[in-house]
Parts: structure tokens; C-alpha cells; sequence
């Protein structure tokens, strides 16, 4: 009896490892996808507002020096509130041949405009591809490579994003103050330029990007501008006390890695961005041709996620070009790197990022400008798309000898900042 | 640099040739998607103005409230035995008792749980249930500890199998 009953269950686990008979692969993919591959189109509108309260406290915060912009006496207080809001539209659609393609238009509040802020494009973007082949994109925003593809930024998925979150339209930045928050690889205004890329699909774990952009200008560029060095094809500038720091042919590649080994979720890229700048001619200033390097990790595991990165090159905040002659200054190096963990448990996310970045600042002055940042975050989310968040902030940003606040008596080298955030946000 | 121009365009040419997994939107960076809000009230990707939701290209989900690839998966697996119910919505399938031809005397009786509308490795659990006729009477016997990761594994591998051949569809 036990000699059939263990033929019996050998039999059924046999009658399982061989399955059923399978249907035929393209019927099956028809009945199991639904809508893949079904041709059609669809139309997604998706928004963000927030609510924020912040106590701020930072350097050059009052005046006892008058100037253009400020009176002997200015002083600001240290706590606000403020709103901000996004609406995003997102097209999607597949023909009959399998071919993937979309389009997505994202306007937000500007960061300026208190009493009645405009609304302006932040994402024009197209894409078009295939399962196999990738995809090709193209417009302003969401298109360049490393921003698309970096790892390690820990710091942007903690609460708003921690210094490259909402807290930044906080401070007072009209008088020369600096924060440490300049994240050139980031969903920055520098990554805005109008570019194509293509996008590999992923095998083995790996995929890559390629983007190019003609120039720095996004959207339908400023060709409309009295100043033809305001257009977007300005190619060479002449005149002395002209600065020919208009970026050009702006290229990215980057090479990431995805998988999952035994529970633990490793992620990895590593590329880089190079262009080129305008020509100086007649006595206009010259600038070097920027560079930059970029390569960070994340690993995940139950939750937990530890990650960081490192970037170096040839380039000035917001991967802006350095000047080929200096008065003072030699060196013509940008390095920073930042670490970050993040937990994630039930309905809370928590977690905490540091950054340092060290470029040249003012090349008229020996010292370089050095920046550190903290934050620490944590968000709850009460249902879909609502969700509660707090934030605390430290920035440091220094350069010996260089004065920030032409507003106050003596020389402000160094700038701090301490900010609590906490807020409420609403998706829809 | 140039080392990393030849290493790119290597890693271009094997995706070229070979069959890569089409990356999603949500698989690059976006700080819109970023943020402390989980999803949405109007739903995960947001008011459908007209269409269906194709974000989920993965989850195949339509009609179904979980996995299309892991339900299509399961009843392909457990299509030799005679079906109880199966809920699409909630994600349960249920076999009556089945008696292999060669022993009549055993039967077995299986549910399967779908988990979610992702194709993961933990979305499918299944239970099996094992009996044996003693003297006109069913009684319930244990089962062999690997029976039901088997059929997990099966059910799992054909659900991939039904995902890359919907991705391949549309050749």
C-alpha cells in the first residue's frame, strides 16, 4: 500500500511536472494580455499639489548694508507656508505591427511669483519603440541619458527629495545665498535641453541610453531674442566682455545594471557626459569644453535600500562651463559624491543622505567652493496618493575669501542653512 | 571614455540581437513619479481620460484583478484537473478531487492564489490537498513537502513563458 501511494504521489507530482498541453503561443498571449498586443490608445492625466510648512533658518537673511535690492535693516523671518502643484498628460499607444509609442506633457508651478505663480512647461516628450529594438525619445526633458539612468541618488527618494526636493523654493537665494543642493544629474533644469535619445531594452540586467542635444536651450529655444548669442545656434561670439559659455553638442551614454540575487535587489550605472562650448573670437571670453563622470550603486533588501554615487569632471555647478583663462585658480575639477539608506516598512518610508561637492566657484579666487549637505526624511502615507511628510535639512556651502552678501558689512564666506519641512501631498 | 563608448555600443549590439525586456516608463528616473505620495486616488497611473491603462504592460491586467500572465499561467498548469471555481477578480482557483488513472483509491484537490497584479516570484501560493479511500472512507494524508513549490514553479515558469510570448506578439 505505501508502495502505491508513493507511486501515486510520484505520478501526480509527474503529471505535474509535465503541465498541460499548451495552446497555441499567440492565441495565449492574445487571451492573457488583454490589451497588449491589442492596438489603441490612451490618455492619462496624473497631478501633484502639495502643502508645505517650513522653518528656515540660513545665512544672508538680513541687511545692514544698503544696495540695489536691499535697505540697512531688511531681515526675514524664519517660517512659511507654501503650495505647489503639477499636472502631467500622458498619451500611449500600440499598433497593429507591435510599434510602442506616447507622448507626455508636464506643466508645473514656477518657483517665483508669489502673489499669482505661472504655470510652465516642464516635459514636452515623444517616444517611439519596440519591444525589441527599444526606444527612441525626443523633446525637452526626460530625454537625456544620465538623468534618466543614474543610481545611487538616494537622496531624491526620501520624502520630496530631501536638498533636491521642495524645500529649495525656501530659501532666499536673490542676495547670492548658495544651498547645497545642486544635482547637476538630476530632473534639474539643466537636463531640460531639447534632445533625442534612444533606449535600449534590457538583457542580461543591462541596458543603456544615448542622448543628444544640438544645445543647452530647451522647448522652442530663444531664437526670438534681440541678442543673437541668446539663440539656440550660437555657434561663436565675438566682443570683448562677452562670455562664450553657450553648451553645445551635449552628449550622454550611460550603462546600467538591474537584478535580484537571492532576495537582494542590486542595481548599478556608470557613464558620463561631454559637450562642447560656443567659439570666443575678437576678445570674447573662452570656455573650456565641460566633462563629467558619473557611477553609482543601490542595493535592496526587505525593504532596506543603501546606495550612493560619485561624479568628477571638468565642469562648475548645474554643469556649467569654466572659463579657459583665469586670473587666479589652476585647477579645473568638479568632484562630489553622496551616500543615502532608506527603509521602507508599512506605510512609512524613512531615510537619510549626505552629499559633498567641491567645484571651482569664483576661478578669480584660489579657493575652491565647497559644499555639504544632510537630510533626514520620512513620509506616511495615509491612502493612495495621499500621504504625509517631514524633512530636516542641513547645507554648508564654503569658499575662502569670496564674499556672498554684498548686503552686509565684512566678508561672508561660508553660508549655512537649517530647514524643518513638513507638508501633506495629494496625487491624483 | 573611449573604453566606455566600446562597451556601450557592445552592450547595444547583444540587445539588437537578442531578445532584450522592453524598460518601462516607471523603470527611469522621474522625480514627478518620485515623492512621498503612493499612487493615486484616481487609481495607480492617474484619470484615464479615454483608453485603457497601458502602464501595466507587465501585470497584462484588464479584465482581471490580478496577474493576467500567473491566472493564464495556473489554469494552463492545473488544466488536467476538473475545475471547482476560478475568480479572476479575487484571485483563487480551485480544483475538485482528481484520481490519476492508475490509482483510483488516491485523490488530490488543489488551490491556487494569485497575489497581486505583478508577475513576482512569491504572487502564486498554492496548497495541495491529498486523500486516500480506506475502507470506503476518504481520508486526508500528508503530502510530500515539494509537491506545491513544484506546481508554484511550474505555474511561475509558464506565466514568463506567456509574458515574453506577448511581448513577442507584435513582431
Amino acid at each position: 500500500m505505501r508502495k502505491i501511494l508513493l507511486a501515486t504521489a510520484a505520478g501526480f507530482a509527474a503529471l505535474v511536472a509535465n503541465g498541460a498541453t499548451p495552446a497555441p503561443a499567440y492565441a495565449q498571449a492574445a487571451q492573457v494580455t488583454g490589451q497588449t498586443p491589442q492596438p489603441g490608445l490612451s490618455l492619462t492625466v496624473s497631478g501633484r499639489f502639495r502643502f508645505h510648512g517650513a522653518w528656515v533658518d540660513q545665512s544672508g537673511d538680513s541687511a545692514n548694508v544698503a544696495t540695489l535690492n536691499h535697505q540697512d535693516g531688511d531681515k526675514l523671518a524664519k517660517y512659511d507656508f507654501n503650495t505647489y502643484g503639477r499636472l502631467r498628460f500622458d498619451l500611449s499607444g500600440r499598433n497593429e505591427a507591435g510599434l510602442i509609442y506616447g507622448g507626455r506633457l508636464e506643466a508645473r508651478m514656477a518657483a517665483t511669483g508669489g502673489g499669482s505663480p505661472t504655470m510652465f512647461f516642464r516635459r514636452v516628450t515623444g517616444f517611439v519603440g519596440t519591444p525589441t529594438l527599444g526606444q527612441l525619445r525626443f523633446g525637452s526633458g526626460n530625454v537625456m541619458a544620465v538623468e534618466q539612468m543614474h543610481v545611487g541618488h538616494i537622496m531624491g527618494s526620501i520624502a520630496t527629495g530631501l536638498l533636491d526636493g521642495d524645500a529649495s523654493d525656501f530659501f532666499y537665494t536673490g542676495g547670492g545665498f548658495l544651498a547645497a543642493n545642486n544635482f547637476w544629474y538630476s530632473s534639474s533644469v539643466v537636463n531640460r535641453s531639447t534632445a533625442i535619445g534612444y533606449y535600449s531594452p534590457q538583457f542580461a540586467g543591462f541596458d543603456i541610453g544615448l542622448s543628444f542635444a544640438p544645445s543647452e536651450k530647451g522647448f522652442l529655444g530663444d531664437c526670438g531674442d534681440a541678442a543673437m548669442r541668446n539663440c539656440d545656434r550660437i555657434e561663436r561670439v565675438g566682443g570683448g566682455g562677452t562670455n562664450a559659455n553657450q553648451v553645445r553638442n551635449i552628449v550622454d551614454a550611460m550603462l546600467r545594471y538591474r537584478g535580484t540575487f537571492g532576495g537582494v535587489g542590486v542595481a548599478a550605472s556608470f557613464g558620463g557626459r561631454m559637450a562642447s562650448t560656443a567659439d570666443a573670437t575678437n576678445g570674447a571670453t573662452a570656455f573650456k569644453n565641460p566633462w563629467g563622470l558619473i557611477g553609482g550603486a543601490e542595493v535592496t533588501f526587505a525593504g532596506f535600500t543603501v546606495g550612493g554615487l560619485m561624479h568628477g569632471g571638468r565642469y562648475q555647478r548645474s554643469f556649467a562651463p569654466l572659463q579657459d583663462t583665469a586670473a587666479g585658480g589652476t585647477k579645473d575639477s568638479a568632484f562630489g559624491w553622496q551616500i543615502g539608506a532608506r527603509y521602507t516598512f508599512g506605510a512609512f518610508t524613512v531615510g537619510a543622505a549626505y552629499h559633498e561637492l567641491k567645484t571651482e566657484g569664483d576661478q578669480g579666487n584660489p579657493a575652491d567652493l565647497r559644499e555639504r549637505g544632510f537630510g533626514l526624511g520620512g513620509s506616511y502615507s495615509l491612502g493612495p496618493g495621499l500621504a504625509l511628510f517631514a524633512e530636516y535639512l542641513y547645507s554648508r556651502v564654503r569658499e575662502s575669501g569670496r564674499d556672498f552678501f554684498n548686503y552686509q558689512v565684512g566678508t561672508q564666506d561660508k553660508m549655512t542653512a537649517n530647514v524643518v519641512l513638513v507638508g501633506v501631498g495629494i496625487g491624483f | 571614455m573611449r573604453r566606455v563608448w566600446l562597451a556601450l555600443f557592445a552592450v547595444l549590439a547583444l540587445t539588437a540581437c537578442g531578445q532584450g525586456r522592453y524598460v518601462e516608463e516607471s523603470e527611469y528616473n522621474d522625480d514627478f513619479n518620485r515623492g512621498p505620495e503612493r499612487g493615486s486616488i484616481a487609481g495607480r497611473d492617474g484619470l484615464i481620460v479615454f483608453g485603457t491603462d497601458r502602464s501595466r504592460r507587465d501585470e497584462g491586467g484588464g479584465a482581471l484583478g490580478v496577474n493576467a500572465f500567473l491566472w493564464r499561467g495556473t489554469l494552463d498548469t492545473l488544466s488536467f484537473m476538473p475545475l471547482v471555481s476560478a475568480d479572476p477578480f479575487g484571485g483563487v482557483i480551485i480544483t475538485d478531487w482528481y484520481s490519476p488513472p492508475e490509482a483510483p483509491n488516491e485523490r488530490f484537490k488543489v488551490t491556487a492564489y494569485i497575489l497581486g497584479r505583478q508577475l513576482r516570484a512569491d504572487g502564486i501560493r498554492v496548497s495541495v490537498f491529498r486523500q486516500v479511500n480506506s475502507r470506503g472512507q476518504w481520508i486526508d494524508v500528508p503530502v510530500t513537502a515539494d509537491m506545491a513549490p513544484q506546481l508554484e514553479d511550474k505555474i511561475l515558469a509558464r506565466a514568463r513563458e506567456l509574458r515574453v510570448q506577448s511581448q513577442l506578439a507584435g513582431r
